[in-house]
């Protein structure tokens, strides 16, 4: 969102706006500032750098908490150092320099003769910041006003606690995070299923009833009425019935499980799957930019690791979580009837035990994730030596492999050792501490049956300690409980930052329906970066006209993809404006973009299928006459047929091995069937032999008529059939005009083509 | 000599006939034989185990003039001048205790206290971003955060106990 001028400087703190202004600096007259923690001589420091119309101000100083008097005991300070002013007018323009662990902000003054002046330094977190501060000034010498756009700031610290955002691009406070709300939220993907929800619990209670109650069937009736002569007369010696209703009820308890687990299994799938689905339809909707800034690894990730974290936690997590709640509560109520003054001792003890079996999660913790690194370390030199195995072989290394090899797996041996050391002294000493607690209990409740106290009996005595051990498993699943929840709510909240994420380039509320374009485009002083204070495209106009062949020369990296991407819409311009037909391509339907445009680009992407499939992807209701002809035309058909399943071949991930050529030749008929009125050849034929390509073009000349193609090359002779030639150099057009004008021009196009050109005549001559 | 030598030979540069001048807003300046390049970059080839020796200077534009073999065939005052550049670029501040380490969300808040002051930062794959400046994983620690800032903890083995237990589990 675009902010004004007063926004952007009410960002500044309170305290520094209270300090500048004291040193008599009208704040309001401000035209930009930019905040650097470190002083001139790389102290962290708090400095403030800020101009006016007229002067440039260099505060230097550092913040400071101060206990006043008052309601609000402590109150941050500015305490400045200095504070320098330098005549705006010396200044001609500021450049970040950015070094290996800092960058510095230099005044370049209008006296060329002069040297920079530094006037600040700061940790290389700040140089994007300064990269707009750079350009606000810039811009204020151009005489432009305010560009909020530019100030569309990346905030990266939570602005109400101060955090750094772990991700400034997903803005997420993991301080301020409330998780509550989060996993409210993903509770509501529960309410399409809520009569399995109720069984859910129910069920749950019904299980946990049980196996509360057990210990008081088998123990106490066992030992006091069954056991004991004299008590009972009806129960006394009757062992077998009283085996029989300890198996029953073990049995209803058992089923009780089972059934639970088939609840909430079936119930967990559902919301699982419908969460999956929310992600990989929220994810389309993105723009090009979404995932280039995302990785693609990261995003698959996303759609697998994190719902596969919910989903074990709401299986197993919650399921455990409400028995163990429950048994827990149970167990203690039960206690406290029995026996009050055991129940409170054991009750005392618990904090302690919660305690340990805490630390010992941690500790443990700390062993695992030092055995997980040193796996994942070897494994992955396992595939790096695997994969590598051409280049191993060619340099006779076999045997060094194995000694690195030998290390790794050291490292990992020498981790699992770790663990399982750890492991053995931990886990008995464990064990005795309970039973140290159960003997205590055993010897003050032996003491209360010879003394008769409270009508303590053997049989009420090994019912309560078998209650107390009852009570371990809930503690350490308790005490472990707080991570997984962490877990399951960060993932949760992953997910729905994709669901809730605005698209970046969105379609017009009325799209303009263009069923048919006629192709005269026409792009007017667009300029586009991908991040700020990076200029890829500058100023670049450019017009093609319909039916014409434009072709786009330039080095590597000099922004050819990014023009023909943005004439795509797979990214908005940052200014500028470009047309269709003379329609802003923001304003037409995103169908008919792309129906009428169609790219093939130098990344070549196959889907799982067949070819067939592949080649009708755009249109599958086109016939097999069209997908023959659109692989004849794409110089496709000939390798097809030389396959042994000729156009049924299964291709794409675990599919048939195709040549980047075979790939490439595919793709262009992709785009042939799919017979657009503008066509983007991006490097299309870079991956094939010239022979190859000149198939190709003759045959793409043919299904030129009537289409407008822009074509990117290295090789120049790619572009013979061009009708006009763009040169781009550094985001900028510097030569326009066709072939013969161009190399009359002799300018850079003409050097390109001379380097090319002489080095297929040194191969001539050499042959 | 190999014809890779020769090769070699032709990029490094003669430390007698190098002259560094510090010029005004911290720039450093080279006359080399006859041609003085102004505001030049210093880099190193191996910043870890060989901070001093293939050192690579470049022109404002990123050309470059040539490689020293080794810093100490210059004269003191050069040396002196050509260190004061790469402390410059190579600027780390010095880690000397480690206040806290916080895990949220998969990544991890840093409150450390600096040769050049407190700091606080984040940093995401500790085991990636915490580690060994040796491949013989002793002594030097580095740390990287979010942004690229780098801290450097100057020997492990001496380092305060209670900061090295926050951090010894991710150094692999």
């Amino acid at each position: 969102m675009a902010e004004s001028l007063s926004e952007y400087l009410s960002r500044i703190p309170e305290h520094v706006r209270e300090e500048i202004a004291s040193s008599g600096i009208d704040i309001s007259q401000i035209v930009a500032y930019i905040y650097s923690d470190m002083a001139p001589d790389g102290t962290f420091a708090d400095c403030w750098i800020f101009f006016d119309s007229q002067l440039l101000y260099v505060m230097t100083g550092f913040d400071s908490v101060e206990k006043r008097n008052g309601p609000k005991k402590l109150k941050c300070v500015y305490r400045r150092k200095s504070l320098e002013r330098f005549e705006l007018s010396t200044i001609k323009k500021f450049e970040t320099e950015r070094f290996i662990g800092t960058a510095r902000l230099m005044a370049h003054l209008e006296d060329e003769k002069e040297a920079p002046v530094q006037i600040a330094m700061f940790s290389l977190g700040i140089a994007g910041k300064s990269e707009r501060f750079v350009k606000h000034f810039a811009d204020m010498k151009e005489g432009k006003p305010f560009d909020a756009k530019a100030n569309e700031e990346e905030e990266l610290f939570c602005p109400k606690c101060g955090t750094r955002y772990p991700n400034p691009a997903r803005k997420v406070c993991p301080k301020c995070m409330n998780k509550m709300s989060i996993f409210s939220r993903l509770l509501g993907f529960f309410k399409f299923y809520k009569d399995k929800l109720v069984l859910f619990f129910a069920v749950i209670l019904l299980s946990t009833l049980f196996s509360v109650v057990s210990p008081y069937l088998g123990t106490k009736l066992l030992y006091d009425n069954v056991l004991t002569p004299g008590v009972d007369a009806n129960l006394y010696g009757e062992v077998g019935l009283v085996m029989l209703v300890i198996i029953a009820a073990r049995l209803v308890s058992l089923g009780f499980n089972m059934w639970q687990g088939y609840i909430s299994g079936g119930l967990i799938s559902y919301v699982v799957y419908d969460l999956k689905m929310k992600i990989f339809t929220a994810m389309q909707k993105h723009s090009m930019g979404f995932y280039t800034n995302k990785q693609t690894g990261q995003l698959m990730e996303r759609v697998n690791r994190d719902t596969g974290n919910i989903y074990w936690f709401f299986v197993d997590g919650v399921p455990f979580f409400i028995i163990n709640v429950l048994t827990f509560i149970g167990v203690l109520i039960i206690m406290l009837v029995m026996n009050p003054i055991l129940a409170i001792i054991v009750t005392v003890m618990i904090p302690f035990l919660l305690f340990m079996f805490r630390f010992i999660h941690k500790s443990f913790r700390k062993f695992h994730h030092n055995r997980w690194v040193h796996q994942a370390v070897l494994t992955s030199h396992i595939s790096d030596s695997m994969g590598g195995q051409r280049v191993i072989k060619a340099f006779a290394k076999e045997r060094e492999e194995s000694t690195r090899f030998a290390k790794y797996s050291m490292n990992a041996r020498n981790a699992d050792l770790k663990l399982s050391n750890a492991q053995s002294t931990v886990f008995p000493l464990l064990g005795f501490i309970t039973i140290i607690t159960n003997l205590v209990v055993l010897a003050l409740g032996g003491c209360m049956i010879v003394s008769g106290y409270a009508g303590m009996t053997f049989g009420k005595l090994m019912t309560f300690t078998a209650y107390m051990n009852m009570l371990y498993s809930p503690m350490d699943f308790l005490s472990g409980f707080s991570n997984w929840w962490a877990r399951c709510v960060d993932s949760a909240q992953r997910i729905f930052e994709i669901i809730d994420a605005d698209p970046d380039v969105t379609e017009a509320e009325n799209p303009v329906k263009m069923d048919e374009m006629q192709g005269n485009i026409v792009m007017e002083n667009v300029n586009f970066e991908y991040e700020p204070g990076r200029p890829i495209i500058k100023n670049l106009s450019l017009s093609v006209e319909a039916g014409h062949m434009v072709g786009i020369v330039g080095k590597t990296g000099a922004g050819k993809s990014t023009i023909v991407n943005l004439m795509a819409r797979l990214y908005d311009v940052v200014d500028g404006k470009i047309t269709i037909d003379g329609i802003d391509v923001k304003n037409i339907a995103t169908k008919d973009m792309r129906k009428n445009i169609g790219i093939v680009s130098q990344e070549i992407y196959l889907f799982i299928g067949t070819i067939a499939d592949n080649i009708r992807y755009a249109r599958p209701e086109a016939s097999m006459d069209e997908v023959i002809a659109a692989a004849k035309a794409a110089a496709a058909h000939d390798f097809i047929m030389k396959l042994p399943d000729g156009y049924e071949t299964r291709v794409g991930a675990g599919g048939q091995d195709l040549s980047g050529g075979e790939k490439q030749r595919i793709s262009i008929a992709r785009t042939i069937i799919q017979n657009p009125k503008i066509l983007i050849l991006d490097e299309a034929t870079a991956s094939m032999d010239t022979e190859t390509e000149r198939r190709i073009q003759d045959s793409l000349s043919e299904l030129k008529a009537g289409r407008t193609t822009i074509a990117i090359a290295h090789r120049l002779s790619t572009l013979r059939d061009a009708d006009v030639l763009a040169v781009i150099n550094r985001g900028e057009m510097v030569e326009y005009g066709t072939h013969d004008e161009l190399i009359r021009k002799k300018g850079e196009y003409y050097n390109l083509y001379k380097l090319q050109f002489d080095a297929v005549k040194h191969i001539g001559t050499a042959e | 000599m190999s014809e890779l030598q020769t090769l070699a030979e032709m990029t490094m540069l003669d430390p007698s006939k190098c002259t560094f001048t510090p010029t005004d807003g911290g720039y450093i300046s080279l006359k080399y034989e006859d041609t003085t390049y102004e505001r030049i970059k210093i880099c190193r080839a191996l910043p870890y185990k060989a901070p001093d020796e293939y050192i690579c200077l470049l022109t404002r534009d990123d050309k470059e003039i040539g490689i020293l073999r080794r810093l100490n065939q210059l004269s003191e005052e050069n040396q002196k001048h050509v260190l004061n550049e790469l402390s410059k670029m190579y600027y780390c501040p010095t880690v000397t205790k480690i206040i806290s380490v916080k895990d949220r969300m998969g990544y991890q808040y840093y409150e450390v206290i600096t040769n050049a002051g407190k700091r606080e930062f984040a940093l995401r794959d500790a085991s990636r971003n915490i580690r060994y400046v040796s491949p013989e994983k002793r002594g030097a620690v580095q740390i990287r955060d979010i942004d690229g800032n780098r801290y450097l903890i100057e020997d492990f083995d001496t380092f305060d106990s209670q900061s090295r237990k926050k951090i010894e589990a991710f150094l692999v």
